[in-house]
């Protein structure tokens, strides 16, 4: 926050905020272990983190908590949410809250058990993760060969649901050179419309995670060549041969704290919905604004949603340091957020290496398309 | 016997005699609720890849919807918007008629 203002102020200049975006994390824990990880700790600690889960009935309680205050999307994940043996029961519970629910899952965990709930109640939308188009990367990436086999099949499963499925892939040391291989089992196998969404930047684990992100992950500039050429790649799926990637002109929004659109400011904490709009409710319960950050948070399951909800903003503490980039020449390309500084440099306004050749990596890229509207991209 | 001749005129009927003995009941592939004050229908089941999820409904059109969660017939539901908004009979009428159009064509109401 810009201002030092007390709590008091805090809740009193605040506008109205709806929680229309909610995630439910249902676990950290995973049944794979795969080295970039943001959130899986290490197995050691499976005993002590189910201990804090909170139980099926909990989690139905606080769906029907968060539907009153007013979520419509609700987003269902780990972890790997299926790992819970009573998957089916939570999801049937919050399913029949209504909401727009979406599903992320590594599907390698797809049981006829779950197939059954997930017929008679399907997400509006999956996501699945891919790591690899062989078991051989699933064993470097994921430390299972097998697992690429269930994924397979899971998949196929979940296919036969009325759902929009999202493939989403996250390209390391060990799986960079699938690329091509996996855009291709994706199109191929499982007849996608467009191809998977790529994770880029990889940040650093988060909140406890174990994974040695930095060990694992691709130079920012060759990440960002992949991502551009898929860009350019789905484009040319959805649109055809019209499609001219020298024709694109770049416009950039302004991703400042205040975001003035038509003329009307909209005061947010992080540059983003987190904690306006959206929020994360822990596997133990707690309110975070971004999965990512969990410096600033209420106990939802204590105090329930609503109150949770209406505190936050006196837990959130920014310190705000004017001029910080001022003297980098790709602030306008870098889209390292509050979450992902926090993640790589345990400081909010810190940069790394990593996040400066990405930004320089975009720049890069972006100059491939047809340019930049200098004028549109002012900030 | 001699047809007398009568001047053409047109007389709308609350509805047709066969929707009048028709009871019309909400498809459970939807659920009703608030979202920030504004009423919705959340799209679910095999229905998921309709409507993007959800259909916004102004507050007549929820009043229909909650009286349709009961097999009802045209004549109960027009008097239910008469009740809620105080509106004429002869437009509870059309509204009536063109709601329950619009949820035949996709689909949304089971007729008995």
């Amino acid at each position: 926050m810009k201002k030092n203002l007390t709590e008091g102020q805090r809740l009193t200049d605040m506008p109205v905020r709806i929680p229309y975006n909610g995630t439910f994390e249902l676990t950290v824990r995973c049944n794979l272990h795969c080295k970039m990880c943001l959130f899986r700790h290490d197995d050691s600690e499976n005993p002590a983190l189910m201990a804090k889960e909170l139980t099926a009935d909990q989690w139905i309680d606080m769906a029907r908590q968060v539907a009153e205050a007013g979520t419509l999307n609700l987003l269902i994940t780990g972890g790997e949410p299926m790992l819970r043996p009573d998957f089916c029961e939570i999801w049937e519970g919050i399913y029949r809250q209504g909401f727009i629910l979406e599903l992320y899952t590594n599907a390698t965990l797809v049981t006829p058990k779950i197939m059954e709930t997930l017929k008679k109640y399907p997400p509006h939308k999956i996501g699945v993760t891919l790591y690899g188009a062989t078991p051989e990367t699933y064993e470097k990436v994921c430390g299972s060969a097998e697992a690429f086999h269930r994924m397979m099949e899971g998949i196929h499963q979940l296919q036969s649901l009325p759902s929009v499925m999202e493939f989403r892939v996250t390209l390391i040391k060990d799986n960079f050179a699938e690329s091509d291989l996996i855009d291709d089992l994706i199109m191929e196998e499982f007849h996608a419309k467009c191809g998977p969404k790529q994770s880029c930047p990889i940040n650093k684990g988060v909140r406890g995670a174990c994974a040695d992100v930095e060990s694992c992950r691709v130079s920012p500039e060759l990440d960002m060549e992949v991502k551009a050429k898929r860009l350019v790649k789905s484009m040319q799926q959805i649109i055809g041969d019209r499609f001219k990637p020298q024709n694109l002109k770049i416009e950039r929004k302004n991703n400042s704290l205040a975001v003035n659109n038509e003329q009307k400011m909209h005061p947010s904490f992080f540059g983003c919905m987190a904690g306006m709009e959206q929020y994360v409710i822990t596997y133990d319960g707690k309110l975070l604004a971004c999965q990512m950050i969990d410096a600033f948070f209420t106990d939802a399951w204590e105090k329930g949603f609503q109150k949770a909800w209406e505190e936050f903003p006196t837990k959130v503490s920014i310190p705000y340091e004017e001029g910080r980039c001022s003297t980098c020449a790709y602030t306008d390309t870098c889209q390292s957020c509050y979450g992902s500084r926090y993640a790589e440099t345990g400081d909010f306004n810190g940069c790394s290496d990593y996040i400066y050749r990405t930004a320089k990596a975009r720049k890069q890229y972006e100059s491939y398309f047809g340019g930049i509207d200098d004028e549109k991209c002012k900030l | 016997m001699e047809k007398r001749w009568e001047e053409p005129s047109f007389k709308e009927t609350p509805c047709e005699p066969k929707e009048c003995a028709e009871t019309f009941q909400a498809k459970d592939q939807y659920i009703h609720r608030k979202v920030a004050g504004t009423d919705v229908l959340i799209s679910v089941c095999e229905n998921v890849a309709n409507f993007n999820g959800y259909i916004q409904l102004n507050p007549s059109a929820a009043c229909l919807w909650e009286q349709l969660k009961e097999p009802s017939t045209c004549e109960q539901l027009e008097q239910s918007l008469e009740t809620a908004f105080g509106i004429p009979h002869d437009q509870a009428v059309e509204d009536v008629l063109d709601f329950l159009k619009e949820l035949k064509e996709h689909d949304m109401v089971i007729v008995r």
